[in-house]
């Protein structure tokens, strides 16, 4: 088994009366590009800052490097850089020299990826701050912490702002880092991004974990759309694993079926329909986007 | 003018989204007012009262501060006199709060840009700022004019005053809106404020001290020539009105020469790249709290530096004093330089105030590193809470003693100029450390809040303020002796000039801000970063 870089179990964080975070799982292996889902205030920011240290958990277990992040939060912290998902930087400093402090404050600056990183996002370094814009603020949290020498890159909805072009670049310098071997904890709620990006995904929603694994595995689990027409009305009592069964009977007498269908049960399913004569046939794989609507929106477990 | 539809609805979405701001502003100058018109009243009960305020006073001295306040043999003169300072500084800053609220600070955060995209015309939200924020003034004007009369002073005088403090807003209305036409940032917009305010104010002091043309470069000044409690006039009332409006057709005129979100004033470029100490911890803290260390210091040099020019005029005034005369016989000389003594310890006790409020602020400001998230980045790298809030302790507390002391240095050397005879830069320094531990108080609750209940910072400047209140009327009140310990510049030692400091009101101080300080560091360990 991999080495886990990231651990949770049974997270939970409450803030008043609201429950942030009611038991919550995630896990991280080394090496791998994380993606981590879930709608607007579903916890993913909290998740992270708990990560960090910088927020206590209520309960639950969490670890980071195999270490207490509560506890040991300045060790940790060498191994890691964090862009978080809304900061305003020094307004009085240039955009070049928030780089160099938050660079300096994460670890080790590999000086050449950082001026490689300024062209690539095309970065006006001589600005103040206060007078960029959104995207150019969020390069520059970027830059920092891609530009340092880390084990764990944590970034929080970090291309918030870019638009394609640097999203694209975004894209490549993380598959660069992947390729040297860093692990990335990405969270998002841009489906895109994370399929372009992540080996494995958790989608959260209201706190908890609805599901996680590689994004085949996660597609393993949803329903094919199933609709054909036959000759003669098809037996379909007699195959397992079908839901959503509507028939009907068109202008010619032949019968109109629209099925949903788990993955392991569409031979049996076309089979059945086989017996009674295809006259059309089309299967509809799942997609991502039903994937992610159906986790982000299906009632409360 | 055209471009001004939709100026209604811009009016009210400034009354919506800022009357708490308004009325706060609004009920505290008029409050001030009431406080100090039921103080008043009770202490000069009597026209013969009346009368000995006048002498009260350090004649030409107190015109550096409150100006030549006409008509202070009567009750509405002296009430006018006890104002001034507040009146000096609140109606500006009153004037900057609600004007830039509603044009550069809603045009920084992009909520213009949504409105102007509306059925809103161009010039309507800058026309509604100056409509809200010039009711606002009136409301403080007449508000005062009829609280004034209402404890005695006379009507039409205190009318025409109460017109007077709402000229003087509306000047500065009219500077809010020009200066958030020129500078793209509220925070500048601020800076422009303030350091018009304390340049203005001084002039008006200055022109008031020499009698010269200087006054009347100043809106404060075209305020005390109208003589409201004397005999009044109403064309300096004008003046302030033609100004202000000048002002405000300028903002329009730049306003027409901008383009939405931009500024007159384009910003500058400036270094690619961190210099070595920038990217230390301490450089970094250092660099943050710089700017504040030298505008604070730069008030204190000011205001000590003129309390210090005036020795000679106090000294002058106890010893022309009539009252004092009969006692002080052969040996006045001396005895009016331990007055003197005494009064220059009052300086050194404002001093201090003024030391704490830096620090109140200064520890105040890691409020706003945590709201922008960059506790957040910092505390993400290799620092240790106690390391990050540590540095930032000790840059404020260094700070501290760095406008403290430039304060002492001023207020030292020119007392020394004024009077030529003596040294008392050494005497104002060491009674300057006798307050550090008052000070340190400071440093401990606003750490201890920071640290527990970062919400409640505020609390910090309310301690403040009852602690300088108390230190600075407690005693012509006659408040208890235990009353007055509670304030930590009193409980240092009074009159530190001549007693020095007080050992166990140093000792408990000393240990409160300690302790304090350390509790503090426990909480910040201990909290959740960030609290909103």
């Amino acid at each position: 088994m991999t080495e886990q870089l990231v651990e949770i179990t049974g997270l939970r964080k409450r803030f008043g009366r609201v429950q942030a975070l009611d038991g919550l799982d995630l896990s991280v292996g080394r090496g791998e590009v994380h993606g981590f889902l879930g709608p607007n205030g579903s916890g993913k920011s909290t998740t992270l800052r708990i990560l960090l240290g910088l927020t206590r958990a209520d309960g639950g277990v969490v670890r980071l490097f195999g270490g207490d992040p509560w506890k040991d939060a300045v060790e940790l912290h060498g191994s890691l850089a964090y862009v978080p998902g809304d900061v305003t930087l020094w307004p009085g400093l240039t955009g070049g020299q928030c780089i160099d402090v938050l660079a300096r404050a994460h670890g080790r600056v590999d000086e050449r990826r950082r001026a490689d990183l300024v062209d690539r996002f095309d970065l006006d370094p001589t600005r103040r701050s206060r007078d960029y814009s959104k995207g150019n603020r969020q390069k520059v949290s970027l830059v920092a912490a891609l530009a340092t020498d880390v084990e764990l890159l944590v970034l929080d909805e970090p291309t918030a702002g870019l638009d394609p072009l640097m999203e694209e670049v975004f894209q490549q310098v993380v598959h660069e880092r992947r390729a040297e071997g860093t692990t990335v904890l990405l969270s998002s709620h841009l489906l895109g991004e994370v399929e372009a990006l992540a080996d494995r995904v958790s989608i959260i929603r209201s706190g908890r974990t609805v599901t996680t694994g590689t994004l085949t595995e996660l597609r393993r689990h949803t329903r094919s759309a199933v609709r054909a027409v036959t000759v003669r009305p098809p037996d379909l009592d007699r195959v397992a694993g079908i839901q959503d069964v509507r028939t009907g009977t068109d202008d010619e007498g032949r019968t109109d079926v629209h099925a949903s269908c788990e993955p392991d049960a569409v031979g049996a399913l076309v089979g059945a329909l086989h017996d009674a004569g295809i006259h059309t046939l089309t299967v509809t794989p799942p997609s991502l986007d039903d994937l992610f609507l159906e986790a982000y929106a299906g009632p409360d477990r | 003018m055209t471009g001004t539809h939709g100026v209604g609805t811009m009016t009210g979405i400034a009354l919506r989204t800022g009357w708490k701001v308004l009325v706060t502003w609004v009920l505290a100058m008029v409050g001030v007012m009431a406080v100090t018109g039921s103080s008043i009243g009770a202490l000069y009960d009597t026209p013969e009262k009346i009368r000995g305020y006048a002498a009260s006073l350090g004649g030409d001295a107190m015109a550096v501060l409150n100006g030549r306040v006409a008509g202070l043999d009567t009750l509405g003169g002296v009430l006018a006199n006890e104002f001034g300072f507040v009146l000096s500084f609140g109606m500006p800053l009153m004037a900057v709060a609600l004007t830039s609220r509603a044009t550069r600070r809603d045009e920084e955060a992009g909520r213009l840009e949504l409105l102007l995209a509306a059925r809103i015309g161009r010039r309507a939200p800058l026309l509604a700022a100056v409509l809200v924020s010039s009711g606002a003034v009136l409301l403080t004007g007449l508000g005062c004019g009829a609280v004034m009369a209402a404890f005695g002073a006379d009507a039409a005088g205190s009318l025409l005053y109460g017109l007077g403090i709402a000229a003087l807003g509306f000047v500065f209305v009219g500077v809010t809106a020009v200066a958030a036409q020129v500078v793209e940032h509220n925070r500048q917009v601020w800076v422009v404020g303030i350091a018009l305010t304390a340049l203005l104010y001084l002039l008006r002091g200055l022109g008031a001290l020499e009698r010269n043309a200087l006054l009347w470069l100043s809106p404060h000044g075209w305020v005390d020539e109208v003589r409201a409690f004397g005999e009044p006039r109403v064309w300096p009332l004008m003046l302030a009105l033609g100004v202000g409006l000048a002002l405000v057709a300028l903002a329009f005129w730049f306003l027409d020469r901008r383009d939405v979100g931009s500024a007159l004033l384009r910003p500058r470029r400036s270094v690619p790249r961190a210099s070595a100490a920038l990217r230390t911890p301490l450089g970094l803290a250092v660099r943050q709290h710089r700017g504040a260390v030298l505008g604070w210091a730069v008030v204190a040099a000011a205001l000590m530096g003129v309390y210090g020019s005036l020795a000679q005029e106090i000294i002058d005034v106890i010893l022309d004093n009539p009252a004092l005369g009969g006692f002080l016989g052969a040996d006045a000389e001396g005895l009016a330089e331990d007055l003197l003594r005494t009064v220059m310890s009052t300086f050194v006790m404002m001093l201090a105030m003024l030391v704490a409020a830096f620090v109140v602020a200064g520890i105040g400001s890691l409020r706003e590193e945590e709201r922008a998230g960059r506790l957040e980045v910092d505390l993400s790298a290799q620092r240790s809470r106690h390391s990050w809030l540590g540095v930032h302790v000790l840059v404020v507390t260094a700070g501290a003693l760095v406008v403290g002391l430039v304060g002492a240095l001023a207020l030292g050397g020119s007392t020394s100029a004024a009077l030529g005879e003596r040294d008392w830069v050494g005497d104002v320094l060491s009674g300057a450390l006798v307050q550090v531990p008052a000070v340190l108080v400071f440093v401990g609750l606003a750490v201890a809040l920071l640290g527990w209940w970062p919400r409640g910072h505020l609390l910090a400047w309310g301690v403040l303020a009852v602690g300088a209140l108390l230190a600075y009327l407690g005693p012509g009140f006659d408040l208890p002796d235990v009353l007055l310990d509670a304030s930590p510049f009193i409980a240092v030692g009074q009159d530190v000039l001549a007693d020095g400091a007080s050992t166990p009101g140093t000792l408990v101080l000393l240990s409160v801000g300690l302790v304090l300080t350390v509790t503090g560091f426990v909480g910040f360990r201990r909290r959740d970063v960030p609290v909103p």
